[in-house]
């Protein structure tokens, strides 16, 4: 739900994949995109999405990433710089 | 052929940033779809989940029915920054729910919970919630109606915080920089949380 994945090749890149997945590596293009952004942008509920998504990561079309993990999470100066990011944003 | 480096284009790609995930609870009406959506560069975007008690991985369901699977809404929006992407997750109003599901609190940094100081009921739930499982969290009391009959302290009485260090700000949940005061809230929150207890600032 909330990992982010990002595809690991251009979806023109891979057309004799399912077009389903093409869609999916349009969508994931960015700086990374929330399995729950995917799922609402899908249609789709989050859990059959994530089964969906487990299948690119098999083939190796996409990469994911989990939120920070709390000892990450909990360094100070990345709590300050995403601070004043968002003070800028 | 399968190559991403001999295929990426001239452009470098962009970097993959580190999600960071914030929960905006509070109970019903209370503003959580408005304050999503005033600070989320997207617009905020529905998404649900269904959630059962096959699948929730609780040891004791006692008292539990398989019949009591439920769907669930959340709010999404999110926030790029140039060093992480925040996901903000505006919680279902089902708090009933909330003890199975544990998907709900892994990995969130910290979470917001909106009050409406004339229904403040609505939002114990989640401030138990969050402070039985010990996520940061701010109160954020929503005066989008102009005012509000209390102050801060008062706040803090009735919701009987247990962390006398949990801010109370008052915010306009229709106001793009009045949520994004309420995040530097809870940013500041978490990094005084962080400090070592022995190495104050001044």
């Amino acid at each position: 739900m909330h990992s982010t994945v990002r595809a690991a090749v251009p979806a023109d890149d891979a057309r004799s994949i399912p077009a389903e997945w093409q869609t999916i590596l349009r969508l994931c293009a960015g700086p990374g995109i929330a399995v729950a952004e995917l799922a609402a942008r899908l249609d789709m509920r989050v859990t059959p999405a994530a089964v969906l998504l487990a299948q690119l990561l098999e083939q190796g079309l996409i990469e994911h990433r989990p939120p920070m993990s709390d000892p990450d999470a909990m360094n100070i100066d990345f709590l300050r710089r995403i601070r004043s990011g968002l003070e800028r944003a | 052929m399968n190559e991403p480096d001999t295929l990426a284009p001239d452009a470098v790609r962009d970097a993959y940033l580190p999600p960071v995930k914030i929960l905006v609870a509070g109970g019903f009406g209370v503003g959580k779809t408005t304050a999503v959506g005033a600070v989320s560069e997207i617009t905020p975007l529905r998404t649900e989940e269904r959630l059962s008690a096959a699948g929730v991985g609780v040891d004791d369901l006692s008292g539990i029915e398989q019949k009591s699977a439920t769907t669930v809404a959340m709010d999404f929006g999110r926030i790029t920054l140039d060093v992480a992407v925040l996901m903000l997750f505006g919680t279902p109003g089902q708090e009933r729910f909330w003890f199975m599901w544990d998907d709900l609190l892994r990995g969130a940094l910290g979470a917001v919970v909106l009050v409406d100081t004339r229904r403040l009921d609505r939002s114990f739930a989640a401030v138990d919630f969050f402070e039985s499982r010990d996520l940061p969290f701010v109160v954020a009391a929503n005066c989008f109606h102009g005012e509000q009959d209390y102050d801060p302290e008062e706040i803090r009485d009735a919701l009987t915080l247990r962390e006398p260090s949990t801010p109370i700000v008052m915010f306009d949940a229709r106001r793009r920089d009045s949520v994004r005061g309420v995040l530097l809230a809870l940013m500041d929150h978490l990094i005084a949380s962080a400090q070592p207890a022995h190495a104050q600032r001044t």
